[in-house]
């Protein structure tokens, strides 16, 4: 791919300088995009950074070293949501790494991000900027895109999957996800990290994502002490017990929203013979409890390979 | 030439200045000095030279009280901070205000308007906290203000963050005149509850009032405004056309007034309304959107504010509609803007 200048872009390197500029703590680009996304967001300036480390950590040269240039490049719309600022970024950045283009429709309530993503990747490769354009709500905005990705209530989803028609279309709609505190992770030697595994867990947008826990299921008998010993008067998970595996998938299948991943603390062992089940469950990310809010690029969120899909052969959804 | 600060407190006093003028100077006032708010119009290419109207300026969304501190000045020397009130695991919205004469100018304007047009020295009865009970609460420093500008005595009846119910019924039987009655709708219900069990009823006397403000948000009853109106009627005696209602937000330093059963409301000459289509983010007034106001009184935080209200524009003010989203925001769900 060329640049107009004739130069060699290489939009991975680029993405992945662009990341750096957000993780860059000493940085003058990381201090003003807090500031305004403290504004934007209602999140306090340790959750927005939270959310920025999260988000661009894994945008990284080697993840996505298995990106390859797509035959022909095409015009991917996404549509952001307000409440969690960086749910956007993975399907924006694989979709540029591909040679795609990226415009976005920021939130009325959450118009920073976009702009600022922009920017940084501007300060890197200009050219590779101009792929991406930030745009407003108008009704014939599907009609000049190839394909959509939108976030949003399962509703708005529907209405704007119909809207798309035979466009390919990934709605990511309400979806909720659990943590698992094995027996293990209780041990009193394990607890100051198990501690530190649901902070990074739970406090990222203060349980309003879908990969924050809103269930932690715990193998003890007395949750009450688990209780006062874990809750905090931020967001907290509703605590529940559990004393078997075939007890928690019973309680896990009972729980009526989509499930988008199960992080769990404790000994391997007691995770590995419930993973199939799990996925049964629809479950696409099964995790360390700490891991769950920085997911892979290579994540398949709601089980759809974004790198795959971005190549256009196929329409899958999720609704 | 007029400072900035006195041009405002003129306008507030006697509703004379130009709006337009006025909110384009306050707002290069608040970007050059209110740093949070100014990285969030940087963010957005936005800045005094580059606005022209006051519909342009840019809104912070109301969400932003509750994680920067968007003041004009060190915090630190803020003479009053307003909390929104705390539910469990909820973060309040906090409002620094440098100094509280445009706060206090604003509410007794709009108070003596809506609720003392008659110029009446009445006994205030409060069903709400004093201020020394919950000095964060921006309607309990109102209720302070307006009592000792405009009644003729006062008295709290929310002890602990309960309703002195016994007490108030007492204040009421040996009320000899009219008095107002000043509080959350939620305390006048909590107190119909008490009178309900007792079997009390009251006939207040003519010219009495009450002003209410909250709605039955976060109480989980469902209580309608004509039946809680019907309930002010039957168990204090007051007319629907004596009830004011009020729509405020602590990180607004003025008020909108209602009255009786309408969900209609007026703000003040100093106030402007937008509603925003939520989905273009475009001002529209054919149609409902989400509110936006510019209170020319929030000098020294910031002027203009997205609300998630829903509104329809009408005349003078607007009609409230409800809440944009009513359901917690969870699973990258926040319903999208189009919908």
């Amino acid at each position: 791919m060329f640049a107009s200048d004739g130069t060699r872009v290489k939009p991975a390197a680029a993405l992945a300088r662009s990341a750096a500029l957000w993780l860059d703590r000493k940085g003058a680009f990381r201090k003003k995009a807090i500031e305004a996304l403290t504004v934007s967001t209602g999140f306090s300036a340790p959750l927005v950074e939270m959310g920025i480390d999260n988000a661009f950590r894994v945008v990284t040269p080697k993840a996505l070293a298995s990106v390859k240039p797509a035959r022909e490049s095409r015009i991917l719309l996404i549509v952001c949501p307000s409440n969690v600022f960086t749910a956007w970024l993975p399907p924006a950045v694989l979709a540029l790494a591909s040679g795609h283009s990226v415009w976005l429709k920021p939130s009325v309530h959450e118009p920073v991000f976009p702009k600022l993503w922009r920017e940084s990747v501007e300060m890197v490769d200009p050219s590779l900027a101009e792929r991406i354009k930030e745009i407003p709500w108008r009704k014939s905005i599907y009609e000049a895109a190839d394909a959509v990705v939108a976030y949003g209530s399962d509703e708005a989803v529907a209405q704007l999957k119909e809207a798309c028609g035979n466009k390919p279309f990934i709605g990511f709609g309400h979806q909720v996800s659990v943590g698992i505190l094995f027996c293990e992770a209780l041990e009193p030697k394990r607890l100051p990290a198990t501690r530190e595994a649901i902070a990074h867990a739970v406090e990222p947008f203060r349980l309003q994502g879908c990969l924050s826990p809103i269930h932690l299921f715990i193998q003890s008998d007395d949750v009450s002490l688990w209780r006062r010993r874990f809750e905090s008067p931020a967001p907290f998970p509703r605590l529940e017990a559990f004393h078997s595996g075939p007890e928690l998938l019973q309680k896990l299948s009972s729980i009526p929203d989509r499930l988008a991943c199960i992080g769990w603390e404790g000994n391997p062992r007691s995770i590995k013979p419930l993973q199939a089940s799990l996925t049964r469950l629809g479950v696409h990310r099964i995790c360390p409890l700490g891991e769950m809010q920085s997911p892979p690029l290579s994540w398949a969120n709601g089980g759809i390979d974004l790198v795959e899909w971005l190549k256009f052969r196929t329409r899958s959804s999720i609704g | 030439m007029e400072p900035l600060h006195q041009k405002i407190e003129r306008f507030l006093r006697t509703a004379e200045g130009d709006f337009d003028a006025l909110a384009l100077e306050l707002f290069a006032y608040q970007y050059k000095l209110n740093a949070p708010y100014r990285a969030y119009c940087e963010s957005q290419n936005v800045s005094p030279t580059s606005v022209h109207s006051w519909q342009a300026i840019p809104a912070v969304p109301v969400r932003a009280f509750k994680s920067a501190e968007l003041a004009t000045f060190p915090t630190a020397r803020a003479a009053a901070l307003f909390e929104s009130s705390r539910t469990t695991g909820q973060t309040p919205s906090r409002h620094f205000l440098k100094d509280l004469r445009f706060y206090e100018t604003a509410c007794v304007k709009s108070f003596v308007q809506w609720v003392l047009p008659d110029d009446a020295k009445l006994p205030f009865l409060i069903v709400a906290p004093a201020p020394g009970e919950a000095p964060r609460s921006s309607l309990s420093w109102m209720f302070d203000t307006v009592k000792r500008k405009c009644a003729s005595s006062g008295d709290y009846f929310v002890l602990r963050g309960k309703v002195d119910s016994p007490r108030l019924a007492s204040a009421l039987k040996s009320l000899e005149r009219p008095g107002a009655l000043l509080g959350t709708t939620l305390a006048f219900m909590a107190f119909f509850d008490y009178c309900r069990e007792k079997k009390l009823t009251f006939a207040l006397a003519p010219g009495s009032r009450l002003f209410d403000t909250g709605g039955m948000k976060s109480s989980g009853r469902e209580v309608t405004r004509p039946d809680f109106l019907d309930q002010v009627d039957a168990f204090l005696g007051i007319p629907e056309t004596q009830c004011i209602n009020e729509y405020g937000m602590c990180e607004m330093s003025s008020q909108f007034y209602g009255r009786g059963k309408s969900n209609f409301f007026e703000g003040p000459p100093w106030v402007r309304t937008l509603t925003i289509d939520p989905a273009t983010g475009e001002a529209v007034t054919d149609k409902p959107g989400l509110l936006r106001h510019l209170d020319l009184a929030n000098v020294d935080s910031v002027m203009a504010i997205q609300t998630e209200d829903l509104g329809q524009l009408e005349g003078k003010g607007f009609r409230l509609l409800g809440r944009a989203s009513g359901a917690e925001p969870r699973g990258c769900s926040r319903p999208m803007e189009h919908a």
